[in-house]
């Protein structure tokens, strides 16, 4: 290794495990002198860039970490309480409209289902025979001692909250029906009432609510003195 | 198993005073060095799962405060001109300091970057050539090159002022 080459690489890298660097100073005492030299030189290096590190610069560095997590966590939480408020916002709003929704007025519900029957008529088995019908209606604690029409359609069906059997009949009046409503239901239903489209009647039989419903042009009286007759409730 | 707080604690402990001398050597101004430190070590916290081997860590932490810095340009729109460096050296080392140890502090400041970079991280962290090329983002060829040049500088300028002092003196 020449000279020039040998300073070089002490220059570089003064700490050099370099073999062929080794080599050469050990056969060159006047290289070996030249390296001990430049390590000389390099300590004073090393010393200079030593320099002082503030004392308090660590728990700078600790504490200020710590509060830069204690406002993230801050915010943090304000966020989680931001989200848990408007669910609660949501769910208050949706258990009112629910909770209004099952306690709506019993008789615009049964207009409307009645409105809707013709959609029900052909999705179900047909006809229903009193047996079905009175298997049906045994759960509200009643039973018809003998026919009263062509039911086509005997269904439970949901007024808000309220469990109803809905009996729905081809008569000579029409398709009329039937709401039988269970003993707790307690809302108000007029003994007369009409939307335009379709008239109801109330009949009050042994404490329970039976509602006939048929087109506004149609006479219930016919099927309202069957009912009478013929619905005997037990319990 | 340590807490994320506990490791990022024994980072600090671990890091912050080599790179605290690495960043007043970059940046030549020790309250600019301080601030780019702490952003640097905010930044760490954020990858400290990242960063579990020490070479990694070390090498990290450099990679972000360099950034760090450029950033600064960046941000306050500063000329790029390096600060006064009799500026530094008092804010350095203010006393006790050989009349030697502070020239060659002076002369290590008064190094361009390209030169004074690679060899403060050889100083200060230990680097090999391969690692600082790295670390650079360069050839080790040229990094051992701006190595070799770097002290040969340091050292005439030395050999200079000692043979004027000395004719002075004479």
């Amino acid at each position: 290794m020449d000279e020039l080459e040998f300073r070089r690489r002490i220059y570089a890298d003064p700490h050099t495990t370099d073999e062929a660097v080794i080599a050469a100073a050990e056969a060159d005492t006047n290289k070996q002198a030249f390296w001990n030299e430049i390590k000389a030189f390099n300590a004073k290096l090393e010393k200079a860039v030593d320099i002082d590190v503030p004392d308090d610069l660590v728990h700078r560095l600790i504490w200020q970490q710590g509060v830069r997590q204690y406002k993230h966590e801050k915010r943090k939480k304000r966020r989680l309480f931001a989200f848990a408020a408007s669910i609660a916002l949501v769910a208050g709003i949706s258990f009112t409209l629910w909770d209004q929704w099952l306690y709506a007025d019993l008789q615009k519900q049964l207009l409307t289902h009645v409105s809707h029957a013709t959609e029900e008529i052909s999705y179900s088995t047909k006809p229903a025979g009193l047996g079905k019908v009175n298997a049906k209606l045994a759960s509200f604690g009643g039973h018809f001692e003998q026919e009263i029409g062509e039911v086509e359609v005997a269904n439970y069906c949901y007024l808000g909250a309220v469990k109803a059997l809905h009996l729905i009949l081809s008569t000579a009046q029409g398709s009329l029906s039937v709401f039988i409503l269970p003993e707790n239901e307690r809302r108000a239903v007029a003994e007369q009432f009409s939307d335009g489209n379709f008239k109801g009647s109330l009949l009050t039989m042994d404490n329970r609510n039976v509602v006939v419903i048929g087109a506004t042009n149609a006479d219930l009286s016919s099927l309202e003195s069957k009912i009478k007759q013929s619905l005997k409730f037990t319990v | 198993m340590k807490t994320k707080q506990q490791r990022y604690e024994a980072l600090v402990h671990a890091f912050h005073a080599d790179i605290y001398r690495y960043a007043v050597w970059l940046v030549k101004d020790t309250s600019v060095a301080e601030d780019i430190v702490q952003e640097t070590f905010l930044r760490a916290w954020k990858s400290l799962d990242a960063l579990q081997d020490e070479q990694a860590a070390k090498s990290w932490l450099i990679t972000i405060l360099k950034r760090e810095n450029a950033r600064r340009f960046e941000r306050k729109q500063l000329p790029l001109v390096e600060i006064d460096e009799a500026l530094l050296l008092d804010d350095i080392e203010p006393v006790q300091v050989s009349m030697q140890q502070r020239d060659i502090q002076r002369l290590l400041a008064g190094l361009s970057t390209e030169y004074r970079e690679p060899l403060v991280l050889q100083l200060i962290f230990g680097f090999s050539g391969e690692e600082i090329a790295q670390q650079l983002n360069l050839n080790k060829n040229t990094v051992m090159t701006r190595l070799f040049r770097a002290r040969n500088q340091i050292r005439e300028a030395l050999d200079n002022q000692a043979s004027f002092r000395g004719s002075k003196n004479g």
